[in-house]
């Protein structure tokens, strides 16, 4: 019979700290002004689980897993970051700068959301990286491995 | 398999001893360790620390100093990232077409 | 110097004692794996050494409490923003040079540096 996990005792624990991660993660990433934290952490512990998920299950399941779009989604974080700094440039800013960003709030909270901005960009690009590094080191002795570049 | 250490080893050894004289003879060139008028904690330090909830709305200076008033690092940060999960994605799991050779010269003789 | 400050430059000589085993490990062994470990350890220094440049007497983690108004209370955060960057190339140069240590096995098949050198020369 086809072995479905690596082992049991790693799929009980995987189960309870997959969500814990994710949610962690989450609450790191928003939270990144007002208590220890911010993108690049948050991009960590969400790869974690991600990389929780690919560690449970046994090497010959590997359908689902998309190399190259996960490097597409990678390219977003910067994307997104550089989007935000030129969000303020048609209303008489310079790049990045947050004070005329066109949101209805008082001026001093719209560094608050161009912080949010710029850190949700942070935590997609990191978290892509590190799950798509993951996934080429793990691909190495593939039946369709046709080699490198070199 | 043990590690067998030869003479060069101990050669190697001299060096990182005579590297480490000089690297704890220069730790006491450095100014005074926690104390607080440290030239270091005075000039920009003390601006972030007394300006980062006024200025940029957040209490937490690493942040504030990290995506408001070095939000330029961040962004190159953030692509040199991006440019090393390219990197190992090109130099392992990428695809080649049949037939490709890298460099050759069978274009060249081919075009004749 | 007096004893006192003398002895409070300890911890410097034990952050230089990290970085000079890396140094000695990324000299000293055959294999690849072993050098990429040792730099590891050199880089995990340099980031300590900078980290403890930026403590202060009574100091409290950087974030602003409402009550506390006084500069000299809060720990400098500049190199800890710096060192966020430092971390992060780490990660990347980690990255990196694993998959470069795949296509050299793949190629020689074999990491041991000193057999690698030897058959490049042939």
């Amino acid at each position: 019979m086809k072995a479905t996990t690596n082992s049991i005792i790693l799929e009980v624990a995987c189960r309870l700290l997959i969500p814990v991660l994710i949610v962690f993660g989450i609450y790191v990433l928003v939270h990144g002004e007002y208590s220890p934290g911010g993108g690049f952490q948050a991009g960590v512990v969400l790869a974690l689980a991600v990389i929780l998920n690919r560690v449970m299950e046994p090497a010959d399941t590997k359908k689902g897993y998309w190399t190259f779009k996960i490097i597409a989604l990678a390219g977003m974080g910067p994307v997104i970051y550089i989007l935000t700094g030129l969000w303020s440039i048609p209303f008489g800013g310079n790049f990045l700068e947050y004070s005329l960003l066109p949101l209805a709030v008082h001026e001093a909270e719209r560094h608050l959301y161009g912080i949010l901005l710029i850190e949700v960009g942070v935590t997609v690009g990191v978290m892509a990286t590190i799950i798509s590094i993951f996934d080429s080191l793990g691909k190495v002795g593939d039946p369709d491995d046709h080699g490198s570049l070199l | 398999m043990k590690h067998r250490f030869s003479r060069l080893s101990l050669a190697y050894g001299l060096i990182c001893l005579a590297v480490l004289g000089i690297m704890v003879y220069c730790t006491t060139f450095l100014p005074s360790y926690t104390q607080l008028d440290n030239p270091a904690h005075r000039n920009v330090a003390e601006h972030y620390i007394t300006q980062a909830k006024a200025e940029t709305g957040s209490p937490n200076m690493v942040t504030a100093v990290l995506a408001d008033y070095r939000g330029l690092d961040t962004l190159i940060e953030t692509s040199v990232i991006f440019t090393a999960g390219v990197v190992t994605y090109a130099l392992i799991a990428i695809r080649r077409r049949k037939n490709y050779i890298w460099g050759g010269d069978e274009d060249l003789e081919s075009d004749d | 110097m007096t004893m006192a400050v003398f002895f409070s430059y300890v911890i410097f000589w034990l952050i230089a004692l990290l970085y000079v085993s890396g140094f000695f490990g990324m000299m000293e062994h055959h294999h690849l794996v072993k050098k990429l470990m040792a730099m590891n350890l050199m880089q995990t220094a340099v980031i300590l050494f900078f980290l403890v440049l930026g403590q202060k007497i009574g100091g409290v983690t950087p974030i602003a409490v409402p009550g506390l108004t006084d500069p000299d209370a809060y720990v400098n955060p500049l190199p800890q923003a710096l060192m966020l960057t430092a971390i992060v190339v780490n990660l990347s140069t980690t990255g990196t040079a694993l998959a470069f240590l795949i296509v050299i096995k793949k190629h020689w098949n074999t990491l041991d540096e000193s057999e690698i050198m030897r058959r490049m020369d042939k």
